[in-house]
């Protein structure tokens, strides 16, 4: 009897913890609402700003929120801290931040694939573009297809005629079977009619080893990723998925040169939950841009190979509307997933 | 290098070691709060730092949290990180023996020597060891991480089925989630927490720590035991005992440093073969999961041995061995030190003060081990009024830092209760811990390299490597039945 007793006061004491925790985050709220109240002037008013990040303390992602969040402090004068929520490939936490009170305390990083979710997904996902205020993009990074250095492949035309020779027996890693990649090379195969094996890894690192290991032929990643490796000649990169050539790879020819009708990119955005009040979408929009052209954060970001894009809250809507369009047409015609 | 020496020893530097092993073994110790979480916490720090400092700072950081959840394993059983669970095997039997302090001094010795010969095996082989990681495809990488699995039967030995039920309970619960591979989701009901699996921390830290919770608040005892001075002798540990298990405590050093080189392996593998391999040996293999000292030894040696060993791949090539490592390489990055080999010669100044701080740092964690081990292990003698609550509120923070989510903690609670009866039962949760960490990985390196054979890539299983690890998973499948009848042998000899 005491026994029961016993572990029931420990349960009780659990929960009365978990009270705890329920209340700070319910704190939190209120805290907001007195802000929204308010309207935007006076905001942040010193309150902690939260930057939700849909993936793991530190992925790319997650390193860019960092950097960013440092000298946004000193821009807005008030904390900014980051939230890891991952899982999902990222909707656990772009599902976070569409659901999050819009009072300009919550904000977060959207990747731009996450929008072909609520594509594919319709029944479960939910968000989609008009869940979200852009405030500004903080980086592009263009997608690319590498080979061993030794490969005696160069080009998109030297890589479809190596699958031909041998139908299903060019590997390729990607990260992830819905990933951008995945499309990018499932693209590839429908439009030269070839096969290719898809290997899926988690993360870039894994994939760019198993090409360097020489245990998958082909990988296609992101630029941003691949800078080091591309630098020590472990790797040769054949083409990119950027509309132009990028700045970093000036000889690699783009997709559309070689005849691949497709644009592989990720864009890193900084958003807000839908109906923030537009005066706190102001300051946050021009506390970002204010970071994006200090040459302290610029020179920071080129070191650590970060692909840096700005682009402000109007034309961000306009590219997520672009976008939005083109996956919901290409959808309809062949489906990715 | 000289240099590099000379920038360990200044001032500042010291400092940084000595706050990074503190913060970062208090990090270790409180469960929930990884090394992984400790060195993303740190990474911002490190900004306005000079590279040299704030790699020294990280790699403090990484390598006191390694340890730090010894502490609480085996005093408290509450393991702080996943990997520490296997020191509270024969650690925290030997605290209830009365032995907390010498327990104490055997893994603070012991893993001091595993972090040294880390480091010292990255300082003078990192390159040429670099080569071996890259060898490691999905093929060889699933049959590394099978030798983690194998280990489950000789962790099971005389509860058979209760074993296999603990890690079969384990394989089916890591299913859950979206699997890597075609990225279906598997068993998540519909539920979005669940997504990427049920989240293993707040698994591990409901099943051990939570459950001990339960299992205190409901035990007549008044504290855990009380530190045994006439067993223990002053020192805790006499040089005698220091020598008898020097032999396996350089051997899971070795092991330790090997499967730290190798990707996707990790802890629990070093772990798992330095266990089996020191009970191999033991002279008296039974006291073995009853709070046998070689066994606590072979454990912490190997398991802070894996640091060094995953910064190998890490520096020469950027290949993180496991999730901590990853988080290293943003460190370095942000500093602009690109893995390669320009980080031993245009870098080589903060490379090398990294190198040299990792081994100072193991001095650091060896004072605050054996110096406080004597203060730590009164831990066992506070009352469990006091203990217990104190326990349950960080698991609930624990479980909920990891995501900032209430689901996590109640899902924490309710492995307590499974933990708790299931430790009644007397089932133990190793092999359910095994399972549940290994079962992904192994899935996943065992379907790529299906698809890698699908692709008319048939040698990957039949060469030398491959066929060297496969050798190796036989033996350890089998040792545990040789020894079987062994042990029936003798016994009909005396009979």
């Amino acid at each position: 009897m005491k026994k029961k007793l016993a572990i029931l006061m420990s349960a009780a004491l659990l929960i009365a913890s978990l009270a705890g925790c329920g209340q700070k985050s319910g704190g939190n709220a209120s805290g907001g609402n007195a802000g929204s109240n308010g309207g935007g002037a006076g905001f942040p008013a010193g309150k902690n700003i939260e930057i939700i990040v849909g993936f793991a303390a530190g992925s790319a992602t997650d390193l860019n929120a960092r950097m960013l969040a440092t000298y946004l402090e000193d821009e807005l004068g008030t904390s900014v801290t980051i939230a890891n929520r991952e899982g999902g490939g990222g909707e656990i936490g772009w599902t976070a931040l569409a659901n999050a009170k819009a009072d300009g305390y919550t904000i977060g990083v959207i990747n731009s694939p996450a929008f072909q979710l609520p594509i594919q997904n319709p029944d479960t996902c939910k968000f989609t573009i008009d869940s979200f205020i852009p405030l500004g993009n903080m980086v592009t990074d263009p997608g690319v297809i590498l080979v061993g250095a030794d490969s005696p492949i160069n080009n998109i035309e030297d890589l479809v005629a190596a699958a031909k020779a041998n139908p299903g027996g060019v590997t390729v890693s990607v990260t992830g079977m819905n990933t951008s990649e995945a499309r990018a090379i499932n693209t590839l195969a429908k439009t030269f009619d070839v096969q290719f094996q898809l290997i899926p890894y988690d993360g870039s690192t894994e994939g760019i080893n198993a090409l360097i290991g020489n245990h998958v032929q082909v990988s296609c990643q992101n630029v941003g990723d691949i800078l080091p490796q591309l630098a020590q000649g472990n790797v040769k990169a054949i083409a990119v998925g950027s509309k132009e050539r990028s700045d970093l790879l000036p000889d690699v020819p783009t997709y559309g040169e070689q005849g691949l009708d497709f644009n592989q990119f990720s864009m890193r955005t900084f958003c807000v939950p839908a109906g923030t009040d537009p005066e706190i979408v102001a300051v946050l929009e021009a506390g970002i841009a204010a970071v994006m052209e200090n040459p302290d954060f610029v020179k920071q970001a080129e070191e650590a190979n970060v692909l840096l894009d700005y682009q402000d809250s109007a034309s961000m809507i306009q590219v997520y509307k672009d976008l939005d369009a083109q996956w919901r047409a290409e959808w309809e015609v062949t489906p990715w997933a | 290098m000289l240099e590099s020496l000379l920038t360990v020893i200044q001032p500042v530097n010291l400092m940084w070691i000595v706050i990074g092993s503190v913060v970062g073994a208090i990090i270790g110790a409180l469960p929930g709060l990884t090394a992984t979480m400790g060195v993303a916490l740190f990474i911002p720090l490190t900004f306005a730092m000079e590279p040299a400092s704030g790699l020294i700072l990280l790699a403090a950081v990484y390598a006191a949290a390694s340890f730090g959840g010894n502490i609480t394993a085996i005093l408290i059983k509450t393991p702080g990180t996943p990997d520490s669970f296997f020191m509270v095997m024969d650690g925290y039997p030997m605290t209830l023996k009365g032995e907390g302090r010498k327990a104490m001094s055997v893994t603070t010795i012991t893993a001091t020597i595993g972090g040294v010969v880390g480091a010292l095996t990255l300082l003078f082989l990192a390159p040429p060891l670099a080569s071996l990681a890259i060898k490691f495809g999905p093929a060889q990488t699933f049959l590394t991480s099978m030798l983690g699995i194998t280990i489950i039967i000789g962790l099971s030995k005389g509860a058979m089925l209760k074993g296999m039920l603990s890690a079969c309970l384990g394989f089916l619960l890591a299913t859950v989630g979206m699997d890597s591979v075609a990225a279906n989701l598997r068993f998540t009901g519909g539920v979005l927490e669940l997504y990427e699996g049920i989240p293993m921390i707040p698994c591990v830290i409901g099943l051990f720590c939570c459950a001990q919770v339960f299992s205190l608040a409901a035990s007549r005892k008044k504290q855990i035991a009380i530190p045994n001075d006439a067993v223990a002798g002053k020192t805790g540990l006499t040089l005698k005992e220091f020598f008898q298990h020097l032999w396996i405590t350089i051997e899971s050093s070795i092991i330790g440093t090997i499967v730290g080189i190798i990707p996707a392996a990790g802890s629990m593998v070093a772990c798992g073969l330095s266990y089996s391999e020191a009970r191999r040996q033991s002279k008296n293999p039974d006291l073995f999961g009853d709070g046998a000292p070689d066994g606590l030894a072979a454990v912490s040696a190997a398991n802070n041995a894996v640091v060094g060993g995953s910064l190998v791949p890490l520096l020469t090539l950027g290949i993180p061995g496991n999730g901590t490592a990853a988080v290293f390489l943003g460190g370095l990055l942000i500093h602009g030190m690109v893995p390669g080999p320009d980080l031993f010669s245009q870098h080589a100044e903060a490379t090398y003060s990294l190198l040299f701080g990792l081994i100072a740092c193991q001095f650091v964690i060896l004072v605050i081990g054996l110096f406080g081990a004597g203060l730590f292990s009164k831990v066992t003698s506070i009352p469990n009024s006091v203990l217990v609550p104190l326990i349950a509120v960080f698991t609930v923070l624990g479980s909920f830092a990891i995501r900032g989510m209430l689901f996590d903690v109640f899902l924490m609670i309710l492995f307590g209760a499974i933990g708790y009866y299931a430790e009644r039962s007397r089932i133990s949760m190793a092999p359910f811990v095994l399972a549940f960490i290994l079962g992904p990985i192994v899935e996943k390196q065992f379907r790529r390299a299906m698809m890698l054979m699908a692709s008319g890539d048939t040698g990957i299983f039949t060469n030398p490597l491959s066929l060297f690890l496969l050798a190796l998973n036989i033996l350890c499948l089998l040792t545990p039945f040789i020894n079987e009848i062994k042990d029936r042998m003798a016994k009909k000899k005396e009979a």
